[in-house]
């Protein structure tokens, strides 16, 4: 038994060092960034000459670096308001319908996430340019919909496995319209659902970069868009700033994310 | 079934159900199983009537991929094999080419109607456009076309052909006339094949281009290649800690998945980056080595494939772990007890019971990070040099700096082609799970 063991505790101690190996590999660049953004010096290097928060002063006087950010959050917000009315909408009719042609549409609906990104920027921006609408903001909406538009369907797709269908019959019986039915029943019971995919359509406008490298007005571009070129011109601790402003957004999406699982589990104990 | 015998019991010149049903003096059966066809016609009805309300729920969503993503990308392919750069600007020559047997130099009558159109169209914008777009037919036609034109219009004496081949002597010999005529289509398959350094000799064949124009199936292999090295590394590291996590105690499990979702939910480009500060010529490697006195002096990281590959497998990682981790949370630990109890090594059991089980989800990885890593395009840009471009990066080029819209709509729809191809093949190959986001 003890010989039998031996191997085994090896593999096993092998595998954890893995793992540890993996985790340090994830989150270690990560860490890198934040201190960089609190360097009193001019370069973009370890160690720092001291600490100041003189590259967030910059950050928050730069015009160009504000009205990123802004825009930002306008493309991401008008993203994710269209994505989720349209993708909860879908996913609602797919988990109904029986017939093929609901897998059809099911296909079709996903195959964003796999068309290479940049055939989808080119794609569109030669189609804008000819409609002559490339340059303003909606064309970069339009865009980020079409790609995060999967994200939900399948978000709330996965939620509605758990949804017992016999609730919104019981409202039917009870004299309630079908709206009334899925606003007062289903909704309250798949909004976790229906939150995460709203977050994750809004975290990836918030981080799209490549097709805002071809679509959306000059004047205004995105916050990945500024950083891009911040990154390919002049790299100076200020791109630290916003990559920290980045990182810290992501982790507040990722926090309600997960708060919003823990309620869906908590909404799946509840229901029959 | 029921209809069947609705059929057989109904009398013979009573054809329709609706018929008997008006009619019940028959036999009771008879009634019975007809209006039992109505009721399923009924049923039947509500069906498919419910079947449309559901679909209608997701035409909003339809419609607007349609008009947003679709139409576009059908009108972006159709641009590679778009030729209406040549045959818009010289509507009657490219009709009077089609006609013509391509033997030799053509008769003066087709000559003058090219030399007519040429001095049309000289010190217009028009010229422009047609002299670039010959010129990617063969390099010096641009200069032979303008050239052509300017001295067409300044005036001349003679036939059309003499005129012609006083300004430059390549309009005596066949190769322009036969270059034209193969190009007087609507469509053409010029950009399309030189995307991948094909091109058609005159005779209409499918040759090579000649070498020094030749880089764009070195550019593909190399996508793949990239691609390839990407999603093996990330399958090995993303399957050993999958299956390493699902091992853990709850509490460190929950962690461990934190990070892997901190990771997977911080941009990409922040990602970057980070490798950016890791590897530059005086980042923290550099520096630890330098410290540990492991390196005398610093060792130039960005821009080599090094960077390249650590950077992606980075990026990706988490989109292998994910779905495995999902799969393999589905598959119950009896299974193995009980390869095991049935007499298989511990290997054994686990490379013929446990890995097929987690096929699926190996599947969805590899999808997810082979389809992901063939389009980069950022992560190259960045930490790579010249040489470590992708196709993305091509296509992008002919867009914005070379406007060669053929070229770059060509490159765009063989990427998107082989990312289609590697999607099925993966699909077959492993079957995908149901993905879980």
């Amino acid at each position: 038994m003890s010989t039998a063991a031996l191997p085994q505790r090896a593999g096993a101690a092998f595998l954890n060092t893995i793992l540890l190996g993996m985790l340090c590999f994830l989150l270690l660049p990560i860490l890198f960034v934040i201190p960089l953004s609190l360097s009193a010096g001019e370069f973009f290097i370890y160690p720092m000459p001291g600490l100041s928060l003189r590259w967030y002063e910059e950050f928050f006087s730069n015009r160009a670096w504000i009205s990123s950010l802004w825009s930002s959050i306008v493309v991401a917000t008008s993203t994710m308001v269209l994505a989720t009315i349209l993708g909860t909408l879908a996913a609602i009719g797919l988990w109904q319908s029986r017939s093929r042609l609901g897998m059809v549409i099911l296909v079709v609906l996903v195959s964003p996430l796999i068309i290479p990104v940049v055939v989808v920027a080119i794609a569109l921006f030669f189609f804008y340019a000819r409609l002559g609408f490339a340059n303003s903001m909606w064309s970069l909406v339009m865009g980020h919909t079409a790609i995060a538009l999967p994200l939900v369907v399948l978000t709330v797709a996965a939620t509605l496995q758990t949804y017992n269908p016999n609730l919104t019959r019981a409202a039917a019986s009870l004299g309630a319209s079908p709206v009334r039915a899925f606003f007062d029943v289903m909704l309250p019971l798949i909004a976790p659902g229906v939150a995460t995919g709203a977050l994750l359509a809004f975290a990836m406008s918030f981080d799209e970069c490549v097709l805002s490298l071809f679509l959306g007005s000059p004047e205004q571009r995105t916050l990945p868009r500024q950083l891009f070129s911040g990154l390919r011109e002049s790299i100076t601790p200020v791109v630290a700033v916003a990559a920290t402003l980045i990182i810290v957004l992501a982790g507040a999406l990722l926090l309600a994310s997960l708060l919003l699982k823990a309620r869906a589990e908590k909404l799946r104990g509840e229901s029959p | 079934m029921a209809a069947g015998l609705a059929q057989v019991a109904t009398p013979p010149g009573q054809e329709t159900a609706a018929a008997s049903a008006r009619q019940p003096s028959h036999q009771g059966v008879s009634v019975a199983l007809v209006a039992n066809d109505d009721l399923r016609r009924r049923l039947r009805l509500i069906d498919r009537l419910r079947e449309a309300k559901a679909l209608a729920l997701t035409l909003p969503a339809l419609l607007f991929l349609i008009v947003a993503l679709i139409a576009p990308l059908v009108f972006f392919m159709s641009r590679a094999a778009d030729n209406t750069d040549l045959t818009d600007h010289m509507p009657r020559t490219s009709q009077a080419m089609a006609g013509w047997d391509g033997d030799g130099v053509p008769p003066e009558d087709i000559q003058r109607i090219l030399a007519d159109e040429l001095s049309g169209i000289a010190g217009t914008p028009a010229l422009a456009v047609l002299a670039r777009r010959l010129n990617y037919q063969e390099a010096g036609y641009r200069s032979l076309i303008q050239k052509t034109a300017n001295g067409l219009r300044a005036g001349g004496v003679g036939t059309a052909a003499e005129r012609l081949t006083a300004i430059d002597a390549r309009w005596a010999e066949p190769p322009i006339w036969q270059t034209l005529r193969q190009e007087s289509g609507r469509w053409t398959s010029f950009f399309m094949l030189a995307a991948i350094d094909l091109k058609k000799d005159t005779a209409g064949a499918i040759t090579s281009a000649p070498a020094e124009r030749a880089i764009y199936q070195r550019v593909f292999a190399r996508t793949f290649i990239a691609s390839l090295s990407v999603t093996l590394i990330c399958l090995m590291l993303g399957y050993a800690t999958a299956y390493t996590l699902l091992r853990l105690r709850t509490g460190l499990g929950r962690i461990a998945l934190l990070v892997i979702l901190i990771s997977l939910w911080t941009s990409l480009l922040v990602r970057t980056l980070a490798w950016i500060i890791i590897l530059q010529k005086n980042g923290v490697l550099n520096s630890a080595l330098m410290g540990a006195g492991i390196l005398d002096e610093p060792v130039q990281f960005i821009r080599t494939w090094f960077a390249v590959i650590l950077a992606m497998v980075h990026l990706l990682l988490p989109l292998m772990i994910l779905p495995i981790l999902a799969v393999m949370r589905g598959i119950p630990p009896s299974y193995m007890r009980a390869a095991q109890s049935l007499g298989a090594a511990p290997l054994r059991a686990f490379w013929s019971v446990y890995l097929p089980l987690t096929y699926p989800g190996i599947g969805a990885g590899v999808v997810f990070v082979a389809t992901t890593s063939l389009g980069f395009f950022i992560t190259p840009e960045l930490l790579g040099g010249p040489e470590h471009q992708m196709i993305s990066y091509f296509v992008a080029f002919f867009t914005n700096m070379s406007v060669n819209w053929g070229l770059a709509s060509a490159l765009g729809v063989w990427l998107f082609v082989i990312t289609i191809a590697m999607f099925a093949g993966v699909a077959r190959g492993f079957g995908i799970a149901r993905i879980k986001p």
